[in-house]
């Protein structure tokens, strides 16, 4: 039997300088008639070098010799490389040997259609450690897309949160848009820097009045909402709108933080005086009525040229307690294909208010920006009035198919009034770059590096909706 | 027997001249040797991709891979037939009518028809049926948005990887009558965890209800015979099987695997992977041994790129480590060429043959191969030599036995791929110093200058170099009709061991020399090419 050629491994460790040669060669020359095979017990394999009919075999290559240091220096990371594949090789060989994805799917789905789930929700981020929970979804209750949830979940920045909820823009096929989500989320630390855009961040040394100061501080918030809408969607992707009536009833707990880090930390009623952050004291209670309205003029939510998306809100808290106040708010942001449809310049304005007497406005009513909706690159809450304003320029170009690479800037401020805003400004300003993974239907993720105060790593699937967290579950 | 030889030795014999020796050129490999039954290789597509584009990608790139030539080459710098490729435009001629036949020898399938299991693997819908004369097909239809498209391609480029020389099944383009198909009692499929179930009526159907609606019940397809022997898988894009004594070339090494890039580019066979390869436990002479096939060309000629809707496909990988880091990095700067291609106004091309500019220099596969990764201008050049051997008449037969529908698309395809055969001939054939076919004749050493013999460009210059690099001779071809496009220069007439230096220029262009090495005296001939020293 003869040994095969090596050649291959020989090159990868040069410096032993092995070469392995067939001894036995077979010729055939095209103008000699066919000759009967030899037996099979007689090697007739031919070593490439001598079908090109070198007198000597090819040496090793100066190349070979001058890569021999090198390669030998970078055996020991790729040797480290082979042992971290090893598991991953074999761990995506037994996946698909033995169909884990389709078993897994199959015991998870509830359909063959897969669009009704009981499902784990895992979730990690960095700042705040690790989410686990379980969640029931049904994406196709009635056959036109009305989707059913419920969820729990444990750990992270909430430490309880229990969502029920049924969306449909389509019930039944018909144009009536139903939105009902009732969630009770337990956040044990949340941050708190006083009410106003421009305070001084310097402690006073006592309980301050939260327009006086800007500093970090903490507490904990219990929340109970319930929201229903119930409106109408008419058009179709490329111009769609829906307008509609929306009902909120929350209801809130405020408390001490817990988990807090004492020597890094400060506690809210530390910093501020409480009597002076409406509402904090008193658990309150708010019911809501707006009028919503949303217009969208793209046909593709990934990836989309020249458009026009807008969305707008109008209403307030009804009398039937302490509180009263009206709240207004208007999103407009364009799309400006600047090349070949997928180089798009974002235009986004956001102007958000409440209006009644001070006193009447709980502190968690109040807009607020910061986070990854409104103003990136500042923490959530960062500052918080009755007024406020973002406006955002984002450059989104393509990469990869499923990949975008975005830069923006936005800009933001608060104030007790509409001319604060303007009169006196002090501009905030955060600014960076990041990836979206999108298909054209559908972003799926977007990551950003935003700095502004700080760094900050912002991970949502829509960084440009201004209203999500009013609504959507979070 | 093997032996070891120290490094002193080897560098001793690297730092010397090559010279051939005087035997006949090997024109034939015999890599046919009885071997044991291998074993069928998996192809599990997710650790195919992970490896291709990362895992395989890093560990490749720390073993700091070299620009190693060819090993499977004879001393004329062709590759000699073996159980991977067998020398057909390359060396001889063809009829227009015998190169749109291909490999057929028995026709296409015959009714009616039977269907006996379903398709497994691929991204096109199909099932395996037998015709009236118990032959088995693997039947496969177009995409419902790009009618004749896959059918089309498939047969074209299946007839042009013949011709170049490549083992490829037999495929046609087929019309099957709704009427003329059953499904057999024992059909069986396949399920997602791969068990075996009934194959029934409602699997047709949405096989059907897949693919464009029949014109009078009848089904437009590919039908692509099965293959004789058994199924062993695909062959790996690097290194050896090792359970195949008689593969002893690394893959990545393998001249016409890494040519095979040129004539992916001309048809922008994009779709090269593992999967789309076939190794076949054959009986041949009563000795069995692997052969190995290229197969499925269904998503050739743009039909790829618009199944995955890849504007991209031919210009980047799927994931390309150069050219989207470089885009990101660049903020959308750079206008990137792909982004300016335009639909040719025909269903079956996509965009395919849009591009003005197509420079096959910069074609890429979309998944990662290694032998194109390895393929250097020799390599290139070869490939690029029986290209431009395909001449117009040709192609037009082989496009013929795509049955397009719509019309101008027959003359559509034909131009595109004229103009990308030209687009080659330019980038790789006039890479370097493009002689050929070199002979002594009437005691001068004679070449065709293979760039004016095919029409690449119009006029050219031979010159013979002598030992100080000056120009020693100087001979016009002033067109491909005088004397073939074939020069002559004079040899040593002293008996002995020569090395005659040519090289070709184009105006002030001068092309890199070439080494014809030679036994000269009475009897001179050519003993070897070193086409790129």
């Amino acid at each position: 039997m003869a040994p095969t050629l090596n050649r291959h491994a020989c090159t990868s460790l040069a410096v032993l300088a092995c070469w392995t040669f067939h001894d036995s060669v077979a010729l055939a020359d095209p103008s000699e008639p066919e000759k009967p095979r030899p037996q099979d017990d007689v090697p007739r394999v031919v070593q490439p070098d001598t079908a090109r009919g070198l007198e000597e075999p090819r040496g090793i290559e100066a190349e070979d010799v001058a890569l021999a240091l090198p390669r030998a220096v970078l055996a020991v990371p790729n040797a480290f490389l082979g042992v971290l594949f090893t598991p991953l090789r074999e761990g995506l060989r037994y996946v698909e040997k033995h169909h884990v994805i389709e078993r897994v799917e199959d015991f998870l789905y509830l359909n063959d259609e897969h669009t009704a789930a009981i499902l784990p929700v895992i979730t990690l981020s960095t700042f705040f450690g690790a989410q686990i929970g379980v969640q029931a979804f049904h994406d196709n209750l009635g056959g036109h897309g009305e989707s059913g949830r419920i969820k729990a979940s444990w750990g992270a920045d909430r430490e309880q949160q229990y969502v029920v909820s049924f969306k449909a823009d389509h019930v039944a096929g018909t144009p009536l848009w139903v939105e009902s989500i009732t969630t009770f989320e337990d956040h044990p630390s949340i941050r708190f820097y006083g009410i106003g855009g421009d305070n001084s961040t310097e402690d006073l040394g006592r309980r301050a009045d939260p327009r006086e100061v800007s500093i970090k501080s903490l507490y904990a918030e219990q929340r109970f909402r319930q929201l229903l809408t119930v409106g109408a969607t008419v058009g179709k992707p490329g111009l769609e709108g829906q307008i509609g009536a929306r009902g909120r009833f929350k209801a809130y707990e405020f408390s001490e933080p817990r988990g807090f880090k004492p020597d890094v930390d400060r506690r809210l009623v530390d910093v501020y005086d409480t009597s002076k952050i409406v509402g904090y004291d008193d658990e309150p209670i708010v019911s809501e009525l707006e009028a919503v309205a949303n217009i969208a003029l793209r046909d593709a939510t990934g990836k989309s040229g020249h458009a026009f998306v807008a969305e707008a809100y109008g209403g307030g808290a009804l009398p039937f307690r302490d509180y009263r106040y009206a709240q207004f708010g208007a999103s407009v942001t364009g799309f400006i294909d600047l090349f070949h449809g997928n180089r798009l310049l974002v235009l986004r304005a956001v102007y958000q208010a409440v209006a009644g007497p001070t006193d009447n406005i709980p502190f968690v009513e109040l807009p607020s920006l910061g986070g990854p909706h409104r103003l990136r690159g500042y923490p959530l809450h960062r500052f918080r009035d009755e007024k406020a304003f973002v406006g955002t320029v984002e450059y989104q170009y393509p990469v990869h198919e499923y990949l975008a690479g975005t830069l923006f800037c936005d800009v933001g401020e608060v104030s007790q009034n509409f001319e604060g805003l303007f009169d006196h400004p002090s501009f905030h300003f955060g600014g960076g770059g990041g990836l979206i993974v999108r298909k054209k239907d559908k972003v799926y993720l977007s990551a950003e590096i935003a700095g502004g105060e700080g760094v900050q790593v912002v991970l949502t699937t829509d960084p440009l909706r201004a209203f999500a967290d009013r609504d959507d579950l979070l | 027997m093997s032996r070891i030889l120290p490094l002193a030795a080897f560098l001793v014999m690297g730092c010397g001249s090559a010279r051939f020796r005087d035997q006949p050129v090997v024109w034939s490999l015999e890599d046919t040797r009885a071997i044991p039954e291998p074993e069928e290789r998996e192809y599990l597509i997710k650790q195919y991709f992970a490896d291709i584009f990362v895992m395989r990608r890093l560990e490749r790139a720390l073993e700091l891979p070299d620009e190693e030539r060819a090993w499977n080459v004879n001393a004329l710098e062709e590759v000699p037939d073996s159980a991977w490729f067998q020398n057909r435009l390359g060396r001889r001629s063809f009829t227009p009518a015998e190169i749109a036949r291909g490999p057929d020898e028995k026709g296409p399938p015959k009714p009616p028809f039977t269907i006996k299991t379903g398709k497994t693997g691929g991204g096109a819908l199909g099932f395996v049926m037998k015709d009236a004369a118990g032959r088995s097909f693997l039947i496969k239809l177009d995409r419902k948005e790009n009618p004749e498209m896959q059918t089309g391609s498939n047969v074209v480029v299946n007839r042009l990887f013949h011709a170049f020389g490549f083992q490829v099944p037999a495929d046609y383009v087929i019309d099957l009558p709704i009427d003329q198909l059953t499904i057999d009692k024992k059909a069986t499929a396949r399920d997602e965890y791969g068990k075996k179930t009934p194959y029934t009526q409602a699997m047709l159907d949405e096989v059907l209800a897949g693919g464009p609606p029949p014109k009078a019940g009848v089904y437009r397809a590919t039908a692509s015979e099965y293959l004789s022997g058994v199924p062993k898988g695909g062959f790996s894009a690097e290194g050896v099987r090792p359970d195949d004594i008689n593969d002893v070339v690394p893959h990545q090494h393998r001249r016409e695997l890494r040519g095979l890039r040129v004539l992916a580019a001309w048809t922008n066979h994009t779709d090269m992977k593992e999967d789309n390869t076939l190794d076949m436990y054959v009986e041949d002479g009563g000795r069995k041994y692997l052969r190995h096939y290229l197969v499925d060309f269904g998503e050739a000629l743009g039909g790829h790129g618009a199944e995955k809707l890849r504007l991209e496909d031919g210009y980047e990988h799927y994931f390309d480590w150069d050219n989207q880091p470089r885009a990101l990095f660049t903020f959308g700067l750079e206008n990137r060429h792909w982004e300016n291609l335009k639909d040719t106004g025909f269903r079956a091309f996509g965009t395919f043959g849009s591009d003005t500019e197509w420079d096959p220099k910069t074609w890429r596969e979309a998944y990662p191969w290694y032998p194109f990764m390895a393929m250097d201008r020799t390599d290139a050049f070869w490939a690029a030599k029986i290209i431009v051997k395909f001449t117009r008449e040709h192609i037009e037969a082989i496009v013929k036995e795509a049955r397009f529908s719509e019309p101008g698309a027959e003359k559509f395809l034909v131009d595109v791929m004229e103009k990308r055969k030209l687009a080659i001939g330019r980038a790789f054939l006039e890479a370097l110093s493009p002689l050929d076919d070199f002979a002594v004749e009437g005691g001068k050493l004679c070449a065709t200058d293979v760039g004016v013999r095919y029409g690449i460009v119009r006029y050219g210059v031979v010159e013979r170099l002598d030992d100080d690099g000056d120009v020693a001779e100087s001979v016009d071809i002033l067109n491909p009709y005088a004397n073939g496009a074939r020069a002559c220069v004079k040899i040593p007439t002293e008996s002995g061991y020569s090395i005659v230096k040519l090289r070709s220029r184009r105006g002030d262009m001068v092309k890199p020399a070439l080494e014809v090495h030679m036994k000269t005296g009475p009897d001179a001939r050519v003993l070897g090419l070193v086409r790129d020293p």
